[in-house]
């Protein structure tokens, strides 16, 4: 039992006391968290300080508005409808292509141009707030998974989550949806985590259920042949995500698109600790690391994605 | 490790301050003033306030309060009389006591004490009580429908009796039969039980009288006394509960001057009430008391000169830091996911009230059928407060409604439903709810369950003696589950189910 203790904090696992007290307590600033509890919020922040996110098209506030949505669609075929404020990923509405009048979504079920507006208005309700408090509709542009992806997921777009701490990125996954987790990215309930080496952003392995696991269980692609394309300048967004919110520990998601690259989805001031099981390997150590202040000072975003690469990766 | 900066030094000083000054308290009253750790063995004191409330309607007033005595199982140790501005005097009126509040000229609400202590012991047997004198006269007179039916039941009484006990018996056999025969229902709905007995044994030819009880309850308020009926035969008086038919005196019921006509007269006063507050103490930590009450001054802070309602309400108050000390160690050490925080406190003190086992099964219950109906609301699709307080509004229609069925099939303690944190049940429901739709039922699972684990350890503690007796009796107590509390709060070790978690993490490599 107490060698057992002893592995865990040799090998620098964050326990959630610690992680609570430690460093959201003491590093993330209560006054900020509106910034990230709010997606419009977040990406408004995002594009000022060129922080690449998912195209806006335009947002509804008032209920009114809801009648102005074939307008502000236009010729588009493919968006995505989501609250500001929604919580655990209610109330998205994937829309990938139209079929004369209608409109095709990602589930492969049709809806209407009237089903959407009512679906505007249970979002404006704060039917999908946390709290259920009135709420914002966002509409985007619809991301285009990269391919290279592809063979890794059941429905649903990869999500790539970076832990930044200080400014560095210290930790990486990317969680896969499966047929249990219903095309969600939670992983507990079902998604695949597979641990990114922060050198290079190629799989370590697996885990579902916190248990490891090689191929993908609905599509059976090998898990360790995955790679994230363009991890440089996805790490130095990640780093950019300290500068734009002041969260000294944070967690920030990101989906990889076919012709955008890299794009900020939203940032988590409360980032859990799954990641550590997914790769196998505790955030303490590099924590403790920059904490310590072994990590050059006043670097910009990019050098701290560098040394995420050179120096961050081999600590584990 | 890292090195300890000043204001966790500070931090560490206050949270040992707070320990040490908890357990040099504790040992002082325990060294200086006596008091004992443990509930003893000895036997235990009940300490009885009687408060009488009126509106005087200005002028003089005198009230005349009718004054308990050492009886069977219960010996009076002392009393006292607590009526700022009266003059009081104690009028021993033949055998029976009472006492005498006068004042020449007051108005407004007022409010009178009487407090005694009575020792839970068989010094007295003996039923010695008080003098039989009977009530010849029937206290209630029947008009010719009610003495008809009267009539009947006594005639059917009669039949199958010899002798006064049998047919008080039988009397009560037809009263209490259910379902009632017309003529019973007519007769129940017209008079008090107690008054309709009597009546009926007087016309009997049976020398009965109506006597008053008080149950005893550790840590109750507002309690009122009961009516009882006395029937003397063979030389001894026998106490009946007419509302029950129960024959005998239940152990915990505390007779309240047997032989008075009255227990309360109030003379240039309006809406008298009488009222009593109960709670239970060890002989031991009375003498201390007794000594302190002595002593003023001596311990100017003392709960035990509060009036026993305000002390009854302590008593419960100063055990929600021991269920609130369970929460923090179950989240904080064991990592049990609960709804809500101290949902599972409230729980318990609500528990403590119904039974833990009723209890359960009424959180279960109300809880389950909560969640019913949440999910019928969740498809209308309703604003957030809307939706709340509709729920809310079906709690409370629950409580009422199983409070009912519960006294329907007979089960009597279930009836302290009403004492579940509504409002809060609401929240839960709510919460489980939006958990339900979110995470699945696994999830909804777990934490009510996590939720009434931790009740039920929380009540487990709450109800123990020994808890009951520290935290009421030694404050110091509080300032140590403060130190703990706070010490825990900067435990950041791993909690025993991340141990399960992280168990890939942990292997030998």
């Amino acid at each position: 039992m107490f060698n057992f203790i002893k592995r865990l904090r040799k090998r620098g696992i964050l326990s959630m006391n610690q992680r609570n007290v430690r460093y959201i307590g003491q590093y993330n600033d209560r006054r900020l968290y509106p910034l990230v509890d709010d997606k419009l919020k977040t990406k408004l922040l995002a594009t000022e300080h060129n922080v690449n996110v998912p195209g806006l098209i335009g947002t509804i506030q008032y209920y009114h508005e809801t009648r102005l949505i074939d307008r502000i669609i236009g010729q588009r075929s493919g968006f995505v409808i989501k609250p500001a404020r929604g919580s655990g990923g209610k109330g998205i509405l994937v829309i990938v292509g139209s079929k004369g009048e209608a409109y095709l979504r990602s589930n492969g079920s049709v809806v209407t141009l009237p089903d959407i507006r009512r679906h505007l208005s249970n979002i404006l309700s704060g039917l999908y707030s946390l709290g259920g408090s009135q709420d914002v509709a966002i509409i985007e542009e619809l991301i285009h998974s990269d391919p290279r992806l592809e063979p890794y997921t059941h429905e649903g777009v990869p999500d790539i989550r970076v832990i930044v701490f200080k400014g560095f990125p210290v930790m990486a996954m990317i969680r896969l949806a499966t047929r249990q987790s219903a095309g969600r990215a939670n992983l507990h309930q079902g998604a695949v985590g597979v641990g990114l080496d922060l050198a290079a952003g190629r799989a370590l392995g697996g885990v579902q259920f916190n248990a490891p696991i090689e191929i993908h269980p609905d599509t059976g692609a090998t898990l360790k042949n995955l790679f994230i394309p363009k991890w440089e300048e996805l790490l130095e967004l990640s780093a950019k995500c300290f500068d734009m919110s002041n969260f000294g520990y944070l967690g920030c998601d990101f989906v990889l698109d076919e012709s955008h690259g890299p794009l900020l989805l939203e940032l988590n001031a409360r980032p859990g600790l799954a990641i550590q099981i997914a790769n196998q390997s505790g955030l303490l150590l590099a924590l403790n690391h920059i904490e310590q202040g072994r990590a050059p000072k006043n670097l910009s975003p990019k050098q701290r994605a560098s040394y995420a690469i050179d120096k961050l990766a081999k600590l584990s | 490790m890292i090195g300890l900066s000043a204001s966790r030094l500070l931090f560490f000083f206050l949270v040992f301050s707070l320990f040490a000054g908890g357990i040099v308290q504790i040992l002082h009253r325990h060294l200086s003033l006596g008091i004992p750790l443990l509930p003893s063995a000895s036997r235990d004191v009940w300490f009885v306030d009687a408060k009488v409330t009126f509106e005087a309607t200005g002028g003089p007033v005198t009230v005349s309060f009718a004054l308990p005595a050492s009886q069977t199982g219960y010996t009076l140790l002392g009393e006292t009389l607590v009526s700022p501005g009266y003059g009081v005097s104690l009028l021993p009126s033949g055998g029976l006591r009472r006492a005498e509040w006068t004042i020449a000229d007051t108005d407004g609400t007022q409010k009178l004490y009487y407090k005694a202590q009575f020792a839970a012991d068989n010094l007295i047997v003996s039923s010695s009580d008080s003098p039989p004198s009977l009530a010849l006269e029937p206290p209630l007179s029947l008009d010719e429908v009610d003495q008809a039916a009267a009539q009947e039941v006594l005639t059917e009484a009669i039949e199958k009796s010899a002798g006064p006990l049998s047919l008080t018996r039988q009397i009560l056999k037809i009263l209490t039969r259910s379902p009632p025969t017309q003529t019973v229902e007519l007769l129940r709905t017209n008079f008090e039980p107690a008054d309709l007995l009597i009546t009926l044994l007087t016309q009997g030819g049976v020398a009965a009288r109506s006597v008053f009880g008080l149950e005893l309850e550790d840590g109750r308020r507002r309690k009122r006394l009961e009516s009882f009926v006395e029937v003397f035969a063979d030389g001894e008086l026998h106490l009946f509960d007419p509302a029950t038919g129960a024959e005998g005196r239940p152990d915990n019921v505390l007779l309240w001057a047997p032989g008075a006509l009255s227990i309360l007269d109030v003379q240039g006063g309006r809406n008298s009430d009488l009222t009593f507050s109960i709670l239970l103490q060890e002989e031991a930590a009375l003498k201390s008391v007794l000594t302190q009450l002595d002593d003023l001054g001596q311990d100017d802070f003392s709960i035990y000169r509060l009036p026993l309602e305000e002390q009854a309400l302590l008593k419960g108050m100063f055990l929600i830091p021991i269920g609130v000390l369970v929460v923090v160690f179950i989240r904080v050490i064991i990592g049990f996911r609960t709804s809500g925080t101290f949902m599972p406190v409230l729980l318990a003190i609500a528990f403590i009230q119904t039974k833990l086992i009723p209890g359960l099964i009424g959180f279960v219950l109300i809880v389950g059928t909560g969640l019913i109906v949440r999910s019928y609301l969740s498809t209308v699709n309703l604003l957030l407060v809307a939706r709340i307080s509709a729920t809310l509004s079906v709690v409370i229609g629950l409580t009422i409604l199983f409070t009912l069925l519960s006294e329907r099939m007979g089960l009597e303690n279930i009836q302290n439903f009403t004492f579940f944190p509504l409002v809060i049940m609401t929240w839960t429901i709510e919460r489980m709810s939006i958990l339900w739709e979110e995470e699945g039922p696994k999830e909804v699972l777990i934490q009510a369950a996590g939720t009434l684990v931790v009740a039920v350890i929380a009540y487990s503690l709450m109800s123990t003696p020994i808890v009951r007796h520290l935290s009421f009796n030694f404050l110091g107590l509080q300032l140590v589950i403060l130190s703990l509390i706070l010490l825990m709060g900067q435990y950041t070790g791993y909690r025993v189910l991340e141990l399960h978690r992280f168990r890939s993490l942990g292997k030998d490599v």
